[in-house]
Parts: C-alpha cells; sequence; structure tokens
C-alpha cells in the first residue's frame, strides 16, 4: 500500500506522463489551446480528489474525464452554429495565401460542421494514444461503430471537398 | 497521384494537427502547481467530519439528558402535582349539628383534611428546600361554597336539623327485606 508521499509521487508521474494527451483529447473538442489548458487541470484535479482506485485503463479514463469536461465546456459557451463551418463554394481565393494551407483549413472547417456523432470519433482516431476500444470507451459506444462512424465521416469530408474543388472521383 | 490520394492525404494532414496539439511549454508544472494551492482533501474527509458532527451531537444529547435529571423539577411536572395536598371531600361527622357554629366552621376546617398523595413515598424527592409548615398537616383554607355555608350557618344557627340528642346514638332506620314476588324474577329464570 501506498502511503502519502508515494501517492503523490505516483499522481506527479501520472500528471507527468498524461497531461499532453489528455491536452490533445481536450483540443480535439475544443479547439482552443487556452479551454484545453483548463479541461486538463480540471482533468488532474478531480484525479487528486477521487484517486485512481480501481481504474485499469488510465489513459483511456483519463480520456473519457476530458472529453466529457470538454464537451460540457462547448455547450456552455456556445451552440456552435453549423452553418458556420460549411464551405462557402464562392470563397474568395487569395493568391498569397498557400493553396495547401487553405485546402487544410477548408478541412477543418468540414470537420467542425460534421454532426458531433461523427465528429468525434474521427477527431479521436486522430490520436494515436488511443485505440478504436478506448475511443469506444470514452464515448460510450461499441467499437465496431466506432469504425463505421469514421468510415462515415471520412467518406463525408472526401464528398465535400470534392464538391467545393470540382474534383471528380 | 490520383484526386481520391489526394483527397485522403489532405484528411490525413488535417487530422494530424489534432494529433499534434500541443499544450504550452511547462503544463505539468502549472497543473502541479494548481493542486498544491488547493486545500488537502482525502476521500475519506468527508467521513471524518461526519464522524465528528455524530460524536458531538451524541455528547451533547447526554449532558442534556445529565441536566434534565439533575435539576428540581417545575411545579408543572406531574411528580410536583402529586405532592400538593389534596382536599378530601366532607365527612358525615357524629357531632351534632346544633352545636355551637362557630365550633362548627372550626370543625369544618378541620374536616378538610390534607391528605398526601403515596406518590410521595414513591421513591420521588421531596423538596427539601420549601419551608417547614408550623401546623401539620398544612391547614387549607376553605372553598367558596363552605365559606358561604359557614356564614349562613352563623346567621341562622337554627336552621340546623336537630335530628338527635347531644351524646345520643344516631337512629338507624331498620330495613325490611321482603321476599320476591313471582313478578319480581328476571325472566331469564322462567326459560
Amino acid at each position: 500500500m501506498l502511503d502519502g508521499t508515494d501517492e503523490s509521487a505516483a499522481f506527479e508521474l501520472s500528471v507527468r506522463q498524461h497531461s499532453r494527451f489528455v491536452f490533445k483529447v481536450a483540443y480535439g473538442v475544443l479547439r482552443n489551446s487556452h479551454d484545453a489548458e483548463d479541461v486538463v487541470q480540471e482533468v488532474f484535479l478531480r484525479v487528486h480528489r477521487n484517486g485512481t482506485r480501481g481504474v485499469r485503463d488510465l489513459p483511456g479514463w483519463l480520456a473519457t474525464i476530458a472529453f466529457r469536461l470538454a464537451i460540457d465546456r462547448t455547450r456552455k459557451l456556445m451552440a456552435l452554429d453549423i452553418a458556420d463551418f460549411e464551405l462557402a463554394a464562392t470563397e474568395p481565393d487569395a493568391e498569397s495565401v498557400a493553396m495547401h494551407r487553405q485546402q487544410v483549413d477548408r478541412v477543418h472547417r468540414l470537420i467542425a460542421a460534421l454532426p458531433e456523432d461523427l465528429r468525434y470519433p474521427l477527431v479521436l482516431s486522430a490520436l494515436e494514444e488511443l485505440n478504436s476500444r478506448q475511443i469506444g470507451e470514452v464515448l460510450g459506444i461499441p467499437e465496431s461503430s466506432v469504425r463505421s462512424r469514421i468510415l462515415r465521416a471520412r467518406q463525408i469530408l472526401k464528398d465535400k471537398l470534392m464538391a467545393a474543388t470540382g474534383t471528380k472521383r | 497521384m490520383n484526386d481520391n490520394e489526394q483527397l485522403d492525404n489532405l484528411l490525413a494532414e488535417a487530422l494530424s494537427e489534432y494529433g499534434a496539439a500541443e499544450p504550452l511549454a511547462g503544463i505539468e508544472d502549472r497543473v502541479l502547481q494548481r493542486l498544491r494551492l488547493q486545500p488537502e482533501h482525502h476521500p475519506w474527509s468527508g467521513w471524518k467530519w461526519a464522524a465528528a458532527a455524530a460524536c458531538l451531537a451524541a455528547l451533547a444529547v447526554a449532558v442534556w439528558i445529565g441536566m434534565a435529571r439533575r435539576t428540581p423539577q417545575s411545579p408543572s411536572t406531574a411528580g410536583e402535582i402529586a405532592l400538593q395536598p389534596k382536599v378530601t371531600p366532607l365527612k358525615r361527622d357524629p357531632t351534632p349539628h346544633s352545636a355551637d357554629p362557630s365550633m362548627l366552621s372550626q370543625a369544618a376546617s378541620e374536616r378538610i383534611g390534607v391528605q398526601h398523595s403515596s406518590a410521595t413515598t414513591s421513591g420521588r424527592q421531596t423538596n427539601v428546600n420549601a419551608p417547614r409548615a408550623a401546623v401539620f398537616p398544612n391547614p387549607v383554607p376553605l372553598t367558596r361554597e363552605e365559606q358561604a355555608f359557614v356564614a349562613a350557618l352563623d346567621r341562622h344557627p337554627d336552621a340546623l336539623p336537630t335530628t338527635t340528642a347531644p351524646g345520643a346514638a344516631p337512629v338507624i332506620a331498620r330495613i325490611e327485606i321482603k321476599p320476591l314476588s313471582d313478578s319480581d324474577k328476571p325472566s331469564g329464570e322462567n326459560q
């Protein structure tokens, strides 16, 4: 059994090991570094209060807490207006801006415009620390649903990008 | 590279930015610093406070019960009411009613005896601080009806019926018991 000093050392170690990962999970939802760091602070504050007794998968558990806190924060801060993220077909093409960067930004806006049940599996799949099973645990859905939703999200994005750029399959 | 591959690459690049997101340097130290500033909180601290509160409440109840037992009971309590003198009704006195009315009033006041309930000896403590009465039993003032009766006797001493002479034994009327007739029998016996 850990005494107080060992417990503190173990907790500090877990903060140093997982805080960046927790940040990424929060950032995937919030897309804002400042808000994401607030979520990281809140996650470890809760862990400090409640302990990690009985937790088998610490990264998955931390990701779940971070995801839920980020979702709460998103809903409190603003109701996302999907129309704002829709890709405007007549968006002015500034020659000074790199074409590639513009396309990546378009993808980000399209991702933000996806419905939540498709967006979050896609965003979390971008984190190499989380596998499909862990994503399923974070979102509370089966692993098979995670994979199908990621595929659907990618397909929707491709279709929208093709429509926007005028490319054909 | 065809268009589909280009889109895949574009998607992969956009998504990689989610994975590559990095906080400002020193996030771990900031998290730990904030936790150090938080007041110490253990999961069992709530239980500790709850147990302390329960002990305190039990102690307060014990003290209250002890205080209640030590303090003398107020006159309004049932035990003290039992200690109050009880006025008994007037008994029939064989003394002749034709006696002096002033004697009657004195006798009446004496006959209004004072009795203490048996509760006085049932283990309850009497109030030792109460002043001891000069006369035992404690004289009890006459009620309004008794005073009126005595005053009436003072005014009209002849009003009292004189049935017997002083010192004579009271005359008891003879009681005759008649045999039961058939009509007096209860109806249940005929059945």
